[in-house]
């Protein structure tokens, strides 16, 4: 549906002229990216679209570091079709990244479209439990900081663009799941988990749980992680962390969940999550 | 503002309001094969290929699509007017029934045999998940896609 409200289209050449049109800090002034949201939802107050679309990288490549580098214009299909991340912690962004709307919204959201909008993610759990880092463009200069801080808003409250992502190196063996509860197959989430192991289900170097759409953006689970650290990966263990998580992880009411059912679907996702992690990692 | 794009190998040229979607100025220019379903990113019915991806022409700003290759139904098939395979086998699997849903089915469908020319039945209906069909249940419509993954890979016609 026509956004009456729009009255003016920017295509800047350059990332400093699109960052130039948002410096003021003007809420009329969106920066548009895939666009996905902004053609239903764009803010009332919103009348100038800045049309980042072609000034992004959109390369997906493995450094020399062995670290994925994603462009923030990489589109949803293009992360889940790249070879790189096929085989990235078990495969588990392809995994996750099947279940983000169907194909007809992948092929053109981005990748920084995404993040920037935060909310009723899957992306996000998955990308905090792998280390993501995110680089932000301001006024010809750039900040490289974790998605996680990104997302606490601590950083990105004054104008910037995301321009990258980039998944760290991992030492094998690491193994990863994704799991999501949602109405339907391409509906936002109810509930997701994401879980990552470093090491072997006897020796945990390393343990992440994530759960999201909390409905906030997302949470690590802390006293569940360490009850795997100092424990391993178990039955017992395993059901240990889903009963902490399902406590420590706030939860939030809404129009389709309440805070009681999260918490629960909590507990249950991060016990199937780490179950399957504990199968994918070598024995 | 100014929009030029190639719809189904025509290159346009078309004034659109800066908030206009896609959608809208497709239809409002006569390519009235993209369906105005739901306007809201759930049903698939506008689907399109922009620059061969299947895309929701209605989550697109028509702006976005200026200097890209749109593909509508009526630019799918062969120069002659022949039925693409997946037209033809969408009549002969018993595919269509109200057929408001087809055309952007079809051109979901092109999308992925493009770039999938022996998918599975499984993949089939993930990336036909996006396309609602109200009327068949969608077996026949997978069994269309089968077929016409067959001809495309045995070459019996230009796909």
């Amino acid at each position: 549906m026509s956004q009456s409200g729009i009255t003016e289209y920017l295509r800047p050449a350059t990332l400093h002229e699109a960052w130039a049109y948002i410096s003021g800090g003007d809420p009329k002034v969106k920066l548009l990216s895939g666009g996905a949201d902004l053609t239903i939802n764009a803010p009332p107050e919103v009348t100038t679209l800045v049309d980042i679309g072609r000034v992004l990288d959109r390369a997906i490549h493995t450094g020399t570091d062995g670290a994925v580098h994603i462009g923030a214009g990489a589109t949803l299909a293009e992360v889940l079709e790249h070879p790189s991340l096929a085989g990235y912690a078990s495969g588990v962004v392809p995994e996750m990244m099947v279940h983000v709307g169907s194909p007809l919204l992948r092929n053109f959201s981005t990748i920084g479209g995404h993040l920037a909008r935060g909310r009723l993610s899957d992306v996000v759990p998955v990308l905090i439990a792998l280390d993501a880092q995110v680089t932000a463009y301001r006024n010809r200069s750039t900040i490289e900081l974790s998605l996680a801080e990104y997302l606490a808003g601590r950083h990105n409250e004054r104008p910037h663009i995301l321009t990258f992502v980039r998944l760290p190196a991992l030492d094998d063996p690491v193994a990863a799941a994704y799991l999501r509860i949602a109405r339907t197959s391409f509906d936002f989430p109810i509930l997701n988990c994401c879980c990552r192991v470093d090491g072997s289900a006897d020796a945990v170097a390393g343990v992440h749980i994530v759960c999201g759409a909390t409905p906030r953006v997302a949470e690590r689970a802390n006293q569940a992680e360490a009850i795997i650290r100092e424990h391993g990966l178990n039955p017992s263990s395993i059901a240990e962390a889903g009963r902490v998580a399902g406590e420590e992880v706030p939860t939030g009411s809404g129009w389709v969940a309440s805070a009681d059912y999260r918490s629960h679907l909590v507990e249950v996702l991060v016990g199937r999550c780490l179950t399957t992690v504990m199968e994918r990692l070598p024995i | 503002m100014r929009v030029e794009l190639t719809v189904d190998g025509r290159l346009e040229t078309w004034q659109a309001k800066p908030g206009d979607t896609l959608l809208e100025v497709l239809r409002a220019h006569g390519y009235t094969g993209v369906k105005d379903g739901c306007a809201n990113g759930d049903c698939g019915a506008c689907a399109v290929l922009v620059d061969g991806r299947a895309v929701a022409s209605c989550l697109l700003f028509a702006a976005q699509a200026d200097g890209r290759e749109v593909t509508t139904i009526e630019g799918i098939g062969g120069a002659d007017g022949a039925y693409h395979p997946l037209q033809q086998t969408m009549l002969d699997a018993g595919g269509v029934q109200c057929g408001f849903c087809i055309p952007a089915m079809i051109l979901t469908a092109a999308d992925l045999l493009t770039r999938n020319p022996e998918p599975t039945r499984a993949e089939i209906g993930e990336y036909l998940s996006g396309n609602l069909c109200r009327c068949t249940g969608y077996v026949k419509q997978i069994d269309a896609v089968e077929m016409a993954a067959a001809i495309l890979r045995e070459g019996r016609v230009d796909g």
